[in-house]
């Protein structure tokens, strides 16, 4: 019985929500969880967080009996400070920090484009 | 995910989390800033340290009073029980009425008085690689069971890769999201804004706003002691001081005018309502607060033990506005006396 640590997915349509939750690997992602170790909001609240709760005295017991984290948990799990920073948060900070830059150039010539043009 | 590798750094961190967050709730020595009294941090030694001590809980105990009538007063509830009437014994009514002075004793427990809380970042780790990682800060809740709310570790990952603890106020948040606390509300309502805070006071609604601001907030939060200040302040404006007898408030009233040395007018109410003992009391717990004063070391030299003497120490030497308690005692002490008189005829 192989046991993973993951996200499923409620909240409704347009809503999600996660629970972090214990369960068999080959279930269903919203079957009947073995233990649910708490929750993940995805969408910014009105203070513009986002808001994660676990309980990580159950999470240190279910890591102890083999049960492997996901991804996702993965990376929440080493933004919290919990374990090593997942190697994939820092391939999607520097896909968005470059992403970011290109925008930016980008305006930077469409606003001289368009000035050069004003002076034309 | 390599979970044998991780395991062995996850149990340093997280013991590092729970250390560092019971270091920050520690904290905050100083007062709050646009505090009223206006010490000098030199000679301000902690209120909070000062109010639990056995003998200053002892005076605030004993001035609160405990008239039974007005703490079982009716008041404005939903679950409003008719009452119910038994035929009793003398000793079963002896009974009944103990459980009742022993619930009383419970109803008067007194809000704590504490230092202002005040915010230190306190960054846990810094990783300016993984900025851009997301457009929003992430707070992290730890959830597990029978940790009191003040270890709790909750900590805020920056979208720039700061990693910190979370402050004061998100701390509240968080804890009233997961661990809601009934009668408390998510955001401060607003009868905590300082025009409505004035409204309510024009209206005498003291208690009212005592009582909410005990609910909505924690004793160290400045708010808390910013309304309950504000409250204490306009009571001795408008010398509307036994509201609060027999509250759960008016120790918290009486050690904040000890405290900022302001008792005049909180005396002249208890001599002209004829708690002379409640007086003295207060005089000798404005001297456990200020031992340094001359008063206090005036006590000392003289050994007094007399009511009367102590206040007319702290007249002479330590009162700002001594004529009007002067005035108060002598009118004390000729109406007594004329009972006196009264009464041989």
């Amino acid at each position: 019985m192989s046991l993973a640590i993951r996200l499923a997915l409620h909240g409704c349509a347009n809503r999600p929500f996660y629970h972090i939750v214990v369960m068999q690997t080959h279930r269903a992602r919203n079957s009947r969880a073995i233990e649910q170790l708490g929750t993940f909001d995805p969408m910014p609240n009105k203070h513009d967080e986002k808001l994660v709760a676990l309980n990580f005295d159950r999470l240190k017991f279910w890591i102890a009996h083999g049960a492997e984290l996901t991804q996702p948990v993965g990376k929440l799990l080493g933004l919290s400070g919990y374990l090593p920073i997942h190697p994939m948060t820092y391939i999607t900070a520097k896909r968005n920090r470059e992403r970011a830059a290109a925008e930016l150039a980008q305006k930077e010539t469409q606003s001289t484009e368009t000035s050069s043009d004003d002076n034309s | 995910m390599a979970a044998p590798a991780a395991s062995r750094v996850f149990f340093a961190v997280h013991r590092i989390l729970t250390r560092n967050s019971l270091r920050c709730s520690g904290h905050a020595r100083h007062l709050c800033s646009g505090e009223p009294g206006g010490r000098s941090p030199a000679d301000a030694h902690d209120p909070g340290s000062l109010f639990i001590q056995p003998e200053v809980q002892d005076i605030l105990w004993r001035v609160t009073g405990f008239d039974l009538d007005k703490i079982f007063r009716e008041r404005p509830s939903k679950d409003l029980q008719p009452a119910k009437y038994h035929l009793l014994t003398e000793k079963q009514l002896q009974e009944i009425q103990g459980e009742a002075v022993e619930r009383g004793k419970k109803r008067l427990q007194m809000p704590p008085v504490m230092t202002c809380r005040e915010d230190v970042e306190h960054i846990l780790s810094d990783n300016p690689e993984i900025e851009g990682f997301d457009q929003h800060p992430y707070v992290f809740t730890d959830i597990s069971y029978n940790l009191p709310d003040r270890s709790r570790s909750i900590v805020v990952r920056e979208p720039n890769g700061k990693l910190r603890m979370a402050t004061h106020n998100e701390r509240d948040r968080m804890l009233q999201v997961y661990f809601p606390v009934p009668g408390r509300m998510y955001s401060i309502p607003e009868m905590f804004q300082e025009e409505n805070v004035e409204r309510l006071l024009r209206k005498g609604k003291y208690e009212y706003v005592l009582d909410r601001a005990c609910v909505q907030f924690e004793p160290d939060d400045g708010s808390y002691i910013r309304v309950t200040q504000r409250i204490y302040e306009h009571i001795a404006s408008v010398c509307e001081y036994d509201q609060l007898r027999s509250t759960r408030h008016f120790g918290g009233m009486a050690f904040y005018f000890a405290y900022y040395k302001k008792i005049d007018g909180l005396l002249v109410d208890m001599i002209q309502r004829d708690f002379l003992a409640d007086a003295a009391d207060l005089v000798k717990l404005y001297h456990i607060l200020h031992p340094n004063c001359e008063s206090a070391q005036q006590v000392k030299v003289q050994q007094v033990k007399d009511e009367q003497e102590l206040i007319q120490l702290y007249l002479k030497f330590d009162s700002h506005h001594g004529g009007m308690v002067e005035l108060a005692l002598q009118t004390y002490n000729e109406s007594r006396e004329q009972t006196q008189t009264n009464l041989g005829n």
